[in-house]
């Protein structure tokens, strides 16, 4: 390089540079990253999004799908779609905001079905169709479901696409006889047979036409965007038994004529040859007809088509199934009556549980049921509304059937067999009672009450209830026995290395009657010594899951174990012992509420029994076969005591707040387990009751809202300001 | 709040050093002392003390509703109405930290000084956030209030999971006010902007969210509105994707401060 060129470049190098240079330069290199930050952010953001990694946080798993839900889903033998049908489009636009609004609604929904899909391991694949917003999507649904699920469906499409051919060869038959009507109506002279064959004339000329109007309503039927096979169907049956009909008379006719002497010659010739034809028309559309008759109804496409009806529902379409859940059954409410109404309490979300369960029925070899078996009286859960008979476990009968069990009841008696056929000839309808043979393999729910002696006598049946518990048992069969006190021993259950003691009564020391009485009227309740509300359930994984929530039991008797070989057995539900607690021998006392003591011994013969003790007990066999739980309790499986509302907290929550949440659960925890249905297990909305803020006395929760949330906290702040402030300035 | 006294004072220790070669001794290493400085100068600012009597007042009123017999013991309704109120709150508290800067003339004496443009910004950004901490740390008393009324043990996760959201979409909110106090010499203008551009990206989405009905894909943009990730920390979900939203978005801020300040080189 030559010295020249060098002092050029160098001056070159030091040039001044301008404003404009300068605002081209680093403005475009500050564009330039700002834009590349950007690019970053947005693409980091959406790669840490992609794995959907997030933990919740709540220790009840309220934001998540609980564990049996997982095992469940990522098991699946093969693969399901599950489809809500909801809209955000509110009706009321004042609703938007409360959380019954359908934005809220659709919300909850959109993020339960994300949850599944994401937690199934690609086993589950969901979609989110807005009903209103998004009707070409709700059409594709009703074609897919129609055609994976419809084997009635093919039967309706065959028939949509033969049925053409034989209209036509009713309409050519017709014609061809209209033609013969028309050659042989001139040549008559008698009035009466001229009319006949005019008439004839007429309604063949009809049958053309009829075949037309059937072609263009199946067209119509089958061009809406979900074809409606059905419809379409109906319509050609219809057209076609009015032909029918016509064609019956003509026949009828024809025949008349034909065997009529004063028939003439010309005429006669032609009914003889027109008998065959208007037969061969009868046959074809007979043999169209009978094709219709046998296709079945297109029940999937019907229960879907509620949608509009039910204001939302999920599909849960399965490998050979599917089962349409409504809105009711997601967002439920409570029973009118039960501390509020639909108007005042927030329906509870039951998402999860209906969607695992629709799943288990699906994929599930054969459908669970158990049966309720009681020793007299009229059905534990079937209410008959028309003899205003309200079952005592009817919300334990609608819980198990929202979960898919099948319940069937048995009067062991057999009494009840007879009233119920009195009741029956006076027109009320009666779910009839299984068979013995029938209770063989399925679980049973026996409901062990106290026997008068005087209906022994009359029915000795109604006392074996406890032998054929244990023949059941025997057999290899699983039961629950719910107990009341003082019924006869079950030496059977010694065998499962359970031992009841009905005998005695679990109480608990008196509780002095003084002060103020409190807001909750259960703890009114528990001043009676056989009055127990529980929280704590033990460890069985039967029960685990209880633990915390509260629970009614009166009266309770005690339950044990004992040893028993190939058996593995457990207590559970032990009494509180906060309050001195044991087993009173002195029932009548009780029964008459007075006060009663503990007595060890009297006569040196043992009294009372000591605690502490439990209230219930499992039984399993070791090669894992017959399951059972013994609860030493009866009542508190009635909808009296499991569907006690709170009323305060149901008030000012808005939404259907159980006071004992427990004991619908362990009711069915209990059904769950004995069914081999440990999956299901805890998997009911109620048992997610969160801690609440407790009953605080008027006065002091002003004192303590006012007084450290608008007083206190700012004020110190205020305080600090101004100590600080202070002393700068000095 | 923010003087050229912190700031000086701040960096002075290092003069000795010599300021040329204090810029390379490490990666941020003057941002601690300038954070601690920053902390300090909210504490003598009597708009830090109205802001946060102001909030505090606020929750206490929003905990009121939440606190009564019979209600569940979670502090997600809080939560929510926390998140509006730092809307407010946190423009006001951090409208003048740089912005004071450029008015009082004191933000040229930086640029000779021996830090780099991060370590203020961040410095600055982590006085703020600690600052914002301190305002949380008396709503811990609501959590011992729970406590001691609930029927049973509280469940302290989504209480967790709140907080963190609460100091996650703070974070942010800072990074934004700071970025908004770097482009202009008035403290209120930086403090409305910073407002505006924070219900751009909180409370409007979460207007239209609830009262439209739009089409999928105005929702998945309404869906990265920051009411949308926060509303799963405050019911007790952590997301990832929600964590590194808030925090690269509180980068991406506090980047753009950074140029914003670099800018007055070249400008």
């Amino acid at each position: 390089m030559t010295d020249s060129k060098k002092a050029e470049k160098q001056s070159a190098s030091f040039a001044v540079e301008t404003q404009q240079d300068r605002w081209l330069k680093y403005g475009a290199n500050v564009i330039l990253s700002v834009v590349v930050v950007i690019a970053l952010v947005w693409a980091m953001v959406y790669l840490a999004q992609r794995p959907g990694w997030r933990t919740d946080t709540t220790t009840g798993g309220a934001n998540s799908l609980k564990p049996q839900t997982v095992a469940l889903i990522q098991n699946l033998p093969e693969e399901v779609r599950i489809v809500g049908l909801f809209t955000r489009t509110e009706e009321n636009t004042e609703r938007k905001v409360q959380d019954t609004s359908a934005e809220v609604q659709f919300q909850q929904v959109a993020d339960l079905l994300q949850e599944y899909q994401k937690k199934s391991r690609g086993k589950i694949k969901v979609d989110l169709i807005d009903t209103v917003r998004e009707p070409s999507k709700v059409d594709q649904l009703f074609n897919d479901v129609a055609r994976k699920y419809g084997n009635d469906f093919q039967k309706y499409e065959e028939v949509m696409k033969s049925y053409g051919g034989t209209l036509d060869t009713i309409t050519k038959l017709a014609n061809e006889e209209v033609a013969a009507v028309l050659g042989v109506r001139s040549k008559i002279n008698n009035e009466k047979l001229a009319l006949m064959a005019q008439e004839i004339y007429v309604t063949l000329q009809f049958f053309p036409q009829i075949m037309d109007t059937t072609r263009r309503q199946v067209k119509e039927q089958l061009d809406l965007k979900v074809p409606d096979y059905k419809g379409a169907a109906d319509h050609i049956r219809g057209n076609l038994e009015d032909l029918n009909v016509n064609l019956e008379e003509i026949q009828k006719r024809v025949k008349g004529a034909s065997e009529d002497p004063a028939t003439p010659k010309e005429l006669k010739e032609y009914v003889v040859a027109a008998q065959p034809r208007l037969q061969k028309m009868k046959e074809t559309s007979d043999e169209l007809l009978k094709k219709i008759g046998g296709l079945g109804e297109i029940k999937h496409l019907d229960e879907l088509r509620q949608y509009k009806q039910n204001r939302g529902s999920i599909a849960v379409l399965g490998p050979k199934d599917l089962k349409v859940i409504p809105r009711n059954a997601i967002f439920k409410t409570a029973p009118t009556g039960r501390g509020g109404t639909e108007e005042t309490l927030k329906p509870r979300f039951a998402g999860e549980q209906q969607i695992t369960t629709a799943l288990v029925a699906l994929t599930a070899k054969d459908k669970k049921r158990i049966a309720v078996v009681r020793s007299g009286g009229p059905p534990a859960t079937t209410s008959i509304p028309m003899a205003g008979y309200d079952a005592p476990m009817a919300d334990f009968g609608d819980r198990l059937r929202d979960y898919g069990i099948e319940i069937v009841e048995k009067d062991i008696s057999g009494q009840w067999m007879m009233q119920a056929m009195q009741m029956q000839q006076q027109g009320m309808p009666l779910p009839p009672e299984p068979s013995d043979e029938e209770l063989k393999g399925i679980p049973w729910v026996v409901l062990l009450t106290q026997m008068n002696p005087r209906m022994m006598m009359q029915n000795p049946q109604a006392g074996q209830l406890g032998a054929k518990v244990g023949e059941h048992l025997k057999n290899g069969g699983s039961a629950m026995i719910l107990v009341d006190p003082q019924v006869q021993p079950l030496d059977f259950l010694k065998d499962w290395g359970i031992q009841i003691k009905p005998e005695y009564v679990v109480v608990h020391e008196k509780v002095a009657d003084k002060g103020a009485r409190s807001d909750d009227i259960t703890n009114d309740w528990q001043r009676q010594q056989a009055v127990f509300v529980i929280n704590e359930y033990g460890d069985h994984p039967l029960v685990k899951p209880l633990n915390s929530l509260d629970g009614l039991f009166v009266p309770v008797i005690p339950v044990d174990t004992v040893p028993a070989k190939g058996f593995k057995t457990a207590k559970i539900l032990p009494m509180p012992t906060s309050l001195k607690s044991w087993g009173e021998s002195d029932i009548q006392s009780l029964a008459q509420q007075k006060e009663v003591t503990f007595t060890a011994k009297k006569d040196d013969k043992d009294v009372d029994l000591p605690g502490p003790l439990w209230a219930g007990a499992v039984s399993e066999k070791e090669d894992g076969g017959g399951r059972l739980v013994v609860l030493g309790s009866r009542q508190f499986a009635t909808d009296e005591f499991a569907s006690v509302q709170d009323r305060a907290a149901s008030a000012v929550q808005r939404s259907q707040v159980l006071r004992f949440p427990a004991n619908a659960e362990l009711l069915n925890n209990c059904v769950f387990w004995i069914s081999h249905a440990d999956n299901l297990i805890s998997l009911s909305p109620s048992a997610l009751e969160v801690p609440r803020v407790s009953q605080i006395n008027d006065r002091f929760l002003t004192l303590l809202k006012g007084g450290v949330l608008i007083v206190l906290l700012p004020l110190g702040v205020v305080a600090a300001g101004t100590l600080v402030y202070l002393r700068r300035r000095d | 709040m923010s003087t050229m006294t912190q700031t000086q004072s701040a960096v002075e220790p290092s003069k000795s050093t010599g300021g040329a070669t204090v810029r390379k001794t490490g990666l941020l290493a003057k941002a601690p002392i300038i954070a601690r400085r920053e902390l300090f100068s909210y504490f003598v600012s009597p708009m830090a003390y109205v802001a946060m009597t102001l909030f505090l007042l606020a929750c206490g009123f929003a905990f009121w509703q939440d606190f009564k017999p019979g209600q569940p013991a979670l502090m997600r309704h809080l939560f929510d109405w926390m998140l509006w109120f730092l809307c407010f709150v946190v423009p006001m508290l951090c409208m003048g930290s740089i912005s004071q800067e450029w008015a009082s003339g004191t933000m040229e004496m930086m640029m000779t000084a021996p830090v780099t443009d991060s370590d203020v910004v961040v410095g600055k950004f982590m006085g703020a956030i600690s600052f914002v901490c301190v305002l949380l740390a008396p709503t811990l008393v609501y959590v011992i209030m729970m406590a001691s009324f609930s029927t049973s043990h509280v469940d302290l996760g989504p209480i967790f999971s709140g907080y963190l959201g609460m100091i996650l979409a703070g974070s942010l909110f800072v990074a934004v006010s700071l970025f908004c106090s770097s482009l202009t010499r008035s403290q209120m203008v930086a403090a409305v902007s910073a407002f505006a551009i924070l219900a751009v990206i909180t409370i409007i989405p979460w207007l239209v969210g609830a009262w439209a009905t739009l089409p999928d894909f105005w929702r998945v943009v309404i869906n990265q509105g920051v009411y949308a990730r926060y509303a799963d920390f405050s019911k007790g979900v952590i997301d990832l994707g929600h964590v590194t939203f808030f925090v690269l978005m509180t980068a991406a801020f506090l980047f753009f401060t950074v140029k914003v300040l670099e800018s007055r080189r070249w400008k």
